[in-house]
């Protein structure tokens, strides 16, 4: 880990906070599948992790991805949409916690995304349990969302080495002794 | 007090790598010329980028900086620091961010632009000035803010005589009202008595001295070599009488005679800053916008780009511009594997060329030398039948040169067709014939400098 928290990190965890929430809004896919927006989500908090490389940053970049989501009024949820953003990260940073330096980087993104995605299914069960859905029906839907948004989160994640390691071989990343395999 | 002191600076930019500036000691003061030559790439750009302060990589060692120190730097590749579009807010980006009124700007602006010898209106477009011009600009753009430190990156490289004159007396100026200069450079004769200190950056240590490397002179081709590829003479470049011009812009030069190169021909193209000669290249590569129809033939076909596939290559005078790869060989391999062509010639060309150790380096992080022979070597590697070279020996040591110039002579010999440009005369006995760009006009100065030769 790098010793000193910069201000590169800083602004690039406010890259990739805003630059989420702005393709989330530009591009507004009506694809029709739940869990879709898991891609862009997991992508740009696992990019933020691996240039970053600090304890805390996905949440950072959750947490600020929610706010703008909030200011600019993107998606339905209103003020409880920094949840939306903010639980996957928070459930990611814990995750990198314990399993840190264990694996290689892919499989690190890969189980990091599917901790991310468990924690976007859990915030949906809720949500429908506070409808009043009944147990069964809500922990079908919760497996259904997990199933598909963890897909795409997956998708995403075995992304984010090849553009790390791109972004590396620019001489984009501060953390060159990584090696982003 | 100095203005700047390296004591016992060890620097790298990879674990994996040997340390690039090792146990370097510098001090700088006032008044002082510093003139730093060694091979291509072995940190020399990176030294002045240390001392600017821009590196926040780790480094070893102590750099202690005068309270008053003010760093001007111009990089070895100017596009790289442009900042604004137009001339005169690129110059006053500097002031706008150390608060001087507005009142004041134009003129320190003006007067900026006038020390560098650029005559141009300060509401130009910076993407049409050439590279040389560009240059100057980022030099006054330094200049504006008055630096007690000037930091240049291999001037004499991207100007041509005319500016390097004009440079010359730009620095004696500065050296008498007490500025201090750092520059690198591989022709340190060009400022002649400028340079109070000439150092050779040599295994990551400055010894004393200017760096001679022993470079084998034997690039030159006999007659009977020239005869062989006789039988690749067909016709495969030809530029008909016309007047290059940008839409809506001023006739850049006129060509009044019809030129052609043929297979097995070396020609360069010799003019100053800003003439003309890498818009020039791009026609004939299909890849210039804004030149409307001119005639223009290249392999029997009007330039257009993708219509050649590996049969016309380009190399442009920002190599970077045409790396992309994560690797070296990655690099110089994408074509060959994109054009269905033997792979191997790539870890041939980089034998041959002695670049084997940078096989598995990003080409991104390469010095602006090193990447010019990457990108170069890539385009060999194919065996165009028509070469279309940039500057090729920009950034390059006289060993690198020396390479180049083998594999430039290899491929003529081969049957291609090389077209080069050049801000400096080129010898007739190095090339075919001599384009020359001057006073307006393109034409072939061949037969007057055998002319003269033989007078």
């Amino acid at each position: 880990m790098k010793p000193h928290f910069e201000l590169q990190d800083a602004l690039f965890i406010g890259f990739c906070a805003t630059l989420l929430v702005v393709l989330k809004s530009m591009l507004r896919l009506k694809l029709g599948l739940s869990g879709h927006s898991m891609f862009l989500m997991t992508f740009f908090y696992l990019l933020c992790y691996g240039a970053v490389g600090r304890v805390g940053c996905i949440t950072a970049c959750g947490l600020l991805a929610g706010i703008v989501a909030m200011m600019l009024s993107v998606g339905k949820g209103g003020p409880l949409i920094l949840l939306k953003f903010g639980l996957p990260a928070i459930a990611m940073d814990l995750a990198l916690l314990m399993i840190a330096g264990v694996f290689k980087l892919r499989w690190q993104c890969v189980i990091v995304a599917l901790v991310g995605c468990l924690a976007w299914a859990s915030k949906g069960w809720v949500e429908n349990m506070l409808a009043g859905m009944t147990q069964q029906i809500a922990l079908t839907k919760f497996a259904l969302n997990f199933v598909q948004g963890g897909v795409f989160a997956v998708g995403a994640a075995l992304i984010v080495p090849t553009v790390l390691r791109r972004l590396q071989s620019h001489d984009l990343l501060r953390d060159h002794h990584k090696n982003y395999k | 007090m100095n203005l700047i002191e390296l004591k016992g600076i060890q620097f790298g930019y990879d674990t994996q790598q040997v340390a690039i500036l090792d146990d370097l000691h510098l001090s700088v003061n006032h008044g002082e010329c510093h003139c730093i030559s060694g091979a291509t790439g072995c940190g020399k750009s990176s030294l002045l980028h240390l001392i600017a302060g821009e590196l926040s990589r780790p480094l070893d060692g102590e750099m202690i900086r005068h309270p008053a120190l003010m760093v001007g730097l111009v990089m070895q590749d100017p596009n790289v620091q442009l900042l604004r579009q137009s001339v005169g807010a690129e110059i006053a980006f500097a002031l706008e961010n150390l608060g001087t009124p507005s009142a004041q700007m134009l003129e320190k602006v003006q007067q900026s632009l006038r020390r560098v010898g650029l005559y141009i209106s300060i509401d130009t477009p910076v993407e049409m000035l050439s590279l040389g011009q560009k240059y100057r600009l980022m030099l006054a753009a330094q200049l504006v803010f008055e630096p007690n430190l000037l930091l240049l990156d291999e001037p004499w490289t991207q100007l041509d005589n005319h500016g390097v004159q004009e440079l010359y007396f730009v620095l004696k100026n500065l050296l008498s009202d007490g500025v201090a200069i750092v520059m690198v450079e591989h022709k340190p004769q060009a400022f002649g008595k400028l340079v109070s200190h000439l150092w050779q950056l040599d295994r990551g240590k400055l010894l004393a001295g200017l760096y001679l490397p022993s470079v084998p002179h034997g690039h030159k081709l006999n007659i009977a070599d020239t005869i062989e590829i006789g039988t690749a003479a067909e016709e495969r470049v030809r530029i008909a009488p016309h007047r290059f011009q940008f839409a809506r812009r001023d006739i850049l030069f006129r060509c009044a005679n019809t030129l052609t190169i043929s297979g097995g021909e070396m020609v360069a193209l010799v003019g100053d800053n800003g003439s003309g000669k890498s818009s020039l290249l791009k026609a004939l590569a299909g890849i210039q916008a804004d030149i409307g129809q001119l005639p223009l033939s290249v392999l029997g076909k009007r330039p257009k780009l993708g219509i050649y596939g590996a049969n016309v290559c380009l190399l442009l005078q920002r190599p970077s511009r045409q790396l992309f790869e994560q690797t070296v060989l990655s690099e110089m391999q994408f074509s060959l594997r994109r054009f269905q062509l033997p792979l191997a010639r790539a870890e041939r060309m980089l034998t041959e060329l002695g670049l084997t150790h940078l096989a598995a380096a990003s080409p991104h992080k390469l010095s602006y030398g090193q990447q010019h022979i990457i990108a170069l070597a890539s385009l060999a590697c194919l065996k165009p039948k028509v070469l279309l070279l940039d500057d090729p020996f920009a950034g390059l040591d006289s060993v690198h040169c020396e390479k180049v110039w083998q594999l430039l002579l290899q491929l003529r010999h081969q049957g291609s067709a090389i077209l080069l440009t050049s801000h400096r005369e080129v010898p007739l006995d190095d090339v075919d014939r001599v384009w020359h760009i001057e006073a307006g006009f393109l034409q072939d100065k061949s037969q007057s400098m055998v002319l003269v030769d033989a007078s």
